[in-house]
């Protein structure tokens, strides 16, 4: 469904993303991985519309999305999380999943609180409906994050680092809630650094370094290639 | 899920309507039992509540920072003198037709401006003011830098007439631009401008057109402004280049909006009263009176960022014009439990 054909992204000099390609399959879930800089987010960003690549095409469902402003793309099934948090601070938990359904879902406002409600329901915010964004805890915002992206009714959901600063018990319940949205039949592609949470929902995996594809394969594979090992775990560095 | 009750009225939000609503009709019958003076004054009021109205608008739900919305006070000056002067048309109906002349000059003149982010966007609509301002001042027709006077447009009006339909044009400008701004953020679109006022990276990225609904902003903005603009200069009877163009104008609406609280309804109103308040009790100091009022701008915007308001709505939950959408669960025993829902959501708003 998602198609990222030799895609560079440079800023200046910097090659943010340097010809990557991957395809994405209708449900499937894809993991990105590689350190701090290496281009993970700036991907999202091309898939998303908040930057168009210096070269390259995205297709989404068949067609190319270059020329879509970030709000078509999501009205276009898009969905996004990012990874800072940036929640509607002086609008309640129930608002912000509202504007994800009236405005990416495309629905009446009325129409929109049932499933708004359902959404809240799934993330486990509930409880929380009626507090000021702004006052959320770091778990609770991340959620929100995802509860918004949900309620644009995505089919394609980018999570970004959506797990990172969380307790073990706290990413145990977040991937519960992820698996049980790629269950529903959300494709997912997801950055993470977290690897053990990872490896419980992607199908098949990328690995990233200085805006480069490493490789891409199964999780498995993947993760037990040396040159993997050396650039993201630091295994295997001549010191 | 089914049944999910959305509801936005408080108690005391009902209560102030009520008295507000009371308040207004008063006022709307003041002609028939207040002076000359104090209907001026109520009317200054009324419109200067409507200016900052309408920077408050642009800059605390739109996010744009702009220093020369003084530029659209003088469009819907120079439009009033233009259209009553020079083209007949009655001054009364020249005042809103100024609101619609600033709208369609804010249309091209945004693109002028939203090439600029930021700090170069508040620069540059200042520029844009500075050099409508000299355009003015350099047309001899319109009486270039001294200006012309309106008086005679306006002496075939009974004076009692003159001064009541002014009057009664700035109060519903003050209440019409404040009831409309409420209106619009209570509809979808409202949403969407005040998501975009907390966040616009997240709001496109949840499917908002941010750049439209910032252009629509702008010029609703012009429009309001240019509407008023007209209606001062129909009570001043007397234009200027300097004058209608004049900074202090966005200076005192960046005043009235920030010591009253940016991005809410209820702190052009507020903010507006401090300001009547402080130029009441300083009105034999002379030039202390700026020092002073620069002094509650500096406090204020020290110790409560957000405002008077904001601080006020913070710390009580206070919301007289209530847009929160306030979810209650479908079932009854969820909806009897609900009052339990709104404390938690007092608690820790």
């Amino acid at each position: 469904m998602l198609a990222f054909q030799a895609v560079s992204k440079s800023f200046g000099s910097l090659m943010a993303v340097d010809d990557v390609s991957f395809q994405l399959a209708e449900g499937e879930a894809l993991g990105i991985i590689g350190p701090n800089g290496a281009g993970k987010t700036t991907v999202f960003n091309l898939i998303a519309g908040s930057m168009k690549p210096t070269r390259g095409t995205i297709r989404f469902e068949g067609r190319d999305i270059g020329g879509d402003s970030p709000a078509a793309r999501c009205r276009g099934g898009i969905g996004r999380t990012h990874q800072i948090p940036h929640p509607f601070s002086g609008m309640t938990v129930f608002e912000n999943t509202v504007v994800g359904a009236v405005f990416g879902g495309g629905q009446g406002e009325r129409n929109s609180y049932g499933l708004c409600a359902e959404i809240l329901r799934r993330v486990g915010l509930s409880d929380k409906a009626n507090v000021v964004a702004g006052s959320l805890t770091l778990l609770d915002r991340k959620r929100l994050e995802l509860a918004r992206a949900l309620a644009t009714q995505p089919k394609l959901l980018l999570l970004d680092e959506i797990a990172g600063g969380l307790t073990d018990a706290e990413v145990r319940q977040l991937v519960d809630i992820i698996n049980a949205i790629r269950a529903s039949g959300v494709s997912i592609i997801w950055i993470e650094h977290i690897v053990h949470a990872l490896m419980s929902v992607i199908d098949r995996l990328l690995a990233m370094d200085s805006g480069r594809e490493l490789c891409q394969g199964p999780p498995a594979e993947v993760m037990a290639r040396p040159d993997v090992q050396q650039v993201y775990l630091g295994i295997g560095t001549a010191a | 899920m089914k049944g999910t009750v959305v509801e936005r009225a408080t108690p005391l939000s009902r209560g102030f309507w009520l008295v507000a609503t009371l308040l207004i009709l008063v006022l709307a019958a003041a002609p028939w039992w207040l002076g000359r003076g104090e209907l001026r004054l109520i009317a200054e009021f009324a419109y200067l509540i409507a200016l900052a109205q309408m920077w408050n608008l642009l800059a605390g739900y739109g996010g744009m920072i702009s220093i020369g919305q003084h530029a659209y006070v003088g469009i819907g000056a120079y439009a009033l003198l233009i259209l009553s002067l020079h083209a007949g048309v009655h001054p009364f109906l020249a005042v809103p037709v100024a609101g619609l002349v600033a709208a369609v000059m804010a249309a091209p003149l945004s693109r002028l401006v939203f090439v600029l982010k930021g700090p170069y966007f508040a620069i540059g609509t200042w520029v844009v003011a500075d050099v409508l301002r000299l355009v003015m001042a350099n047309v001899p027709a319109l009486g270039g830098g001294s200006g012309e006077s309106l008086t005679s447009v306006i002496v075939g009006v009974p004076a009692w007439e003159r001064e009541a339909v002014i009057y009664w044009m700035a109060l519903a400008a003050g209440v019409g631009l404040t009831m409309g701004m409420y209106l619009f953020l209570t509809f979808r679109h409202g949403l969407a401008l005040t998501a975009i006022r907390d966040s616009e990276a997240a709001s496109a990225s949840l499917g908002v057109e941010v750049d439209r609904v910032k252009l629509l902003v702008y010029v609703a903005s012009a429009a309001g402004l240019g509407l008023v603009g007209a209606l001062i200069y129909l009570i001043k009877l007397r234009i200027s280049p300097d004058a209608a163009f004049s900074i202090e104008w966005t200076v005192l609406m960046i005043f009235i909006v920030t010591i009253g609280g940016i991005g809410t309804i209820e702190g052009p109103i507020v903010g507006t009263a401090v300001y009547f308040l402080l130029r009441y009790l300083l009105a034999d100091f002379g030039t202390w009176y700026l020092v002073v009022l620069g002094a509650v701008a500096v406090v204020v915007m020290l110790k409560a960022p957000k405002g008077i308001w904001g601080w006020v709505a913070h710390r009580y939950d206070l919301h007289l014009f209530p847009t929160r959408r306030r979810m209650r669960l479908g079932t009854k025993a969820e909806a009897a439990a609900a009052p339990a829902l709104d404390t938690v959501a007092n608690g820790a708003g």
